[in-house]
């Protein structure tokens, strides 16, 4: 092997199935992953550009261009160029009068959600800081979803902070050399040709073969394309203290709030649907792999989950299941790309001009709040009212986070145009209720929810 | 004259534009704009054995959308 440092032309390395863009669409600039984090404190420039190179150095997946191969009708492939610097700009935040820095921080934040990035831009990461003043700023970082997902957010800001620490303290940081991207693609690609990936296929050709993925009955169907309006969200937050109530309640059943939310989302979408068994369109952060825990890239996957609950008779019978099913998803671990080829009906429900695509999508904090400080303290911005910022036609999206405090917040968002804001807030009730009375009163039968 | 659109012993095209669409095309007509031509020139049979292999997406496009906003 010659050095790499040498060689003229950069490796190349297949893409992973995440990467695969037959129609066009993930490479689309919108999609992209961005954070804000306020900063309080003594800040050093010079330290907080070089730890932005320092992480664009760890993790290949920032520094890669994509080659789709079809213009010279080739296979795509990505190649990892050399370390690049990271665009840094700084900004003088003017007073505003009657606004106050925290209003101004979900601003800065929601101007960051409307901010594009295209996906042959190298480094796929861009910052900026927005200064209140020497001791009090914003720092906002935006990546291509080609190169990320929710996970690597959480990631970056940790590497971030460490290589922050160790150029200021002049003592190198103790993160753990991360395993590159490509490394996953180049796995993916031999798993996918392996006999273990036809045992994978079974298990979902036999899970998956007489289901369609569960949708939300429509309102009316959907109007004319061009005639767009703006997704509307409903935005619950379950108080610290019934958030807690529901971890206590999964753990003493071996299970995981997880697991609690999916049984809830089943029992609602039988209330709805009046059947029992229902399919989850399911978003995995894709790292089932020990090795890419700490890694930066797209590893992040739909799964769909299927739930067959006519025999259960109590809501702790449905948790148990929703552990099941989600642990033998894991186990088959997928992407949807290479699911739907094996199960072609799968998708059928979702072109139903009455129904709305359902994706279920719960978000835990990747790192611990203190695995980001630098300066004095570190934030991540939170936005009081959740921004409709994944917008898609028709959809209806239904996601959980973990805030760092530990309570548990709901969103869904959806499109006005197709379903009644009281049909939503109504289904968005019961399901607040039905995830209370699982974890609190699991004996319960569920069918006199 | 014969209809170059079905002239089964002619060489064709396959064309495909932004939305993922793929259509078969003589190769004596240029290439319309907004679309590209992904295979060819070659048999008429070759071509079609090449949409159907390419085109395979049951997706409707509106759904590679919706997973492309959702996959977080």
């Amino acid at each position: 092997m010659t050095g790499r440092d040498s060689s003229p032309t950069p490796d190349r390395y297949p893409l992973a199935s995440q990467q695969q863009d037959p129609d066009h669409v993930i490479r689309s600039s919108k999609h992209t992953f961005s954070s804000a984090l306020r900063i309080k404190g003594e800040l050093r420039l010079d330290a907080l550009k070089g730890a932005l190179d320092d992480v664009v150095e760890r993790h290949g997946a920032l520094r890669t261009r994509i080659n789709y191969g079809e213009t010279d009708e080739g296979e795509g492939y990505q190649e990892v160029l050399p370390p690049l610097p990271v665009p840094f700009t700084v900004h003088d935040i003017p007073v505003v009068p009657g606004r106050s820095r925290d209003e101004i921080a979900v601003d800065v934040h929601l101007g960051l959600c409307d901010e594009l990035i295209d996906f042959s831009v190298t480094p796929s990461l861009r910052a900026a800081l927005y200064r209140f003043d020497d001791h009090d700023a914003v720092l906002t970082l935006i990546t291509h979803h080609l190169f990320g997902d929710n996970w690597s957010s959480g990631v970056l800001r940790r590497d971030l902070a460490a290589c922050y620490n160790a150029r200021v303290s002049g003592t190198p940081h103790a993160l753990p050399t991360p395993f590159q991207y490509h490394e996953y693609a180049s796995r993916q690609r031999g798993f996918l040709r392996s006999e273990k990936a036809d045992t994978v296929r079974r298990y979902w050709t036999d899970t998956l073969s007489d289901t369609g993925m569960y949708a939300m009955p429509a309102d009316r169907p959907s109007g004319p394309d061009g005639l767009k309006s703006p997704s509307a969200v409903w935005d619950f937050l379950i108080d610290p203290d019934d958030s807690a109530k529901i971890r206590a309640g999964a753990g003493l059943n071996r299970c995981t709030a997880y697991h609690v939310f999916l049984a809830a989302a089943v029992v609602l979408a039988e209330k709805i649907r009046g059947s029992s068994d229902v399919t989850l369109l399911t978003v995995n952060n894709g790292r089932n792999s020990k090795d890419f825990q700490d890694s930066v890239g797209f590893f992040s996957s739909m799964v769909p989950l299927r739930l067959e609950f006519g025999t259960c008779k109590t809501f702790r019978e449905i948790m148990l299941l929703a552990r099941k099913s989600s642990m033998d998803a894991q186990r088959n671990l997928m992407t949807l790309e290479d699911i739907i080829p094996l199960v072609p009906d799968l998708m059928k429900p979702f072109g139903d001009p009455q129904s709305m695509p359902f994706a279920f999508n719960y978000a835990r904090p990747p790192m611990a709040s203190a695995d980001i400080q630098f300066a004095d303290s570190v934030e991540p911005v939170i936005l009081p009212d959740e921004a409709p910022a994944m917008y898609h036609r028709g959809a209806c999206m239904w996601g959980l986070t973990m805030l760092p405090a530990g309570e548990f917040r709901c969103v869904v968002e959806y499109e006005p145009d197709m379903v009644d804001a009281d049909t939503v807030d109504r289904w968005g009730s019961d399901f607040v209720n039905l995830v209370l009375a699982i974890a609190n009163t699991p004996d319960r039968p569920w069918r006199d929810r | 004259m014969t209809n170059p659109f079905e002239e089964p012993d002619a060489d064709y095209s396959v064309l495909r534009n932004s939305q993922n669409q793929h259509s078969l095309w003589p190769a004596v007509i240029a290439v319309p704009d907004g679309w590209t031509a992904v295979y060819g020139p070659g048999l008429r049979a070759d071509c079609l054995a090449s949409v159907r292999e390419h085109w395979v997406d049951l997706r409707p496009s509106d759904v590679a959308e919706f997973l492309a906003a959702v996959s977080r």
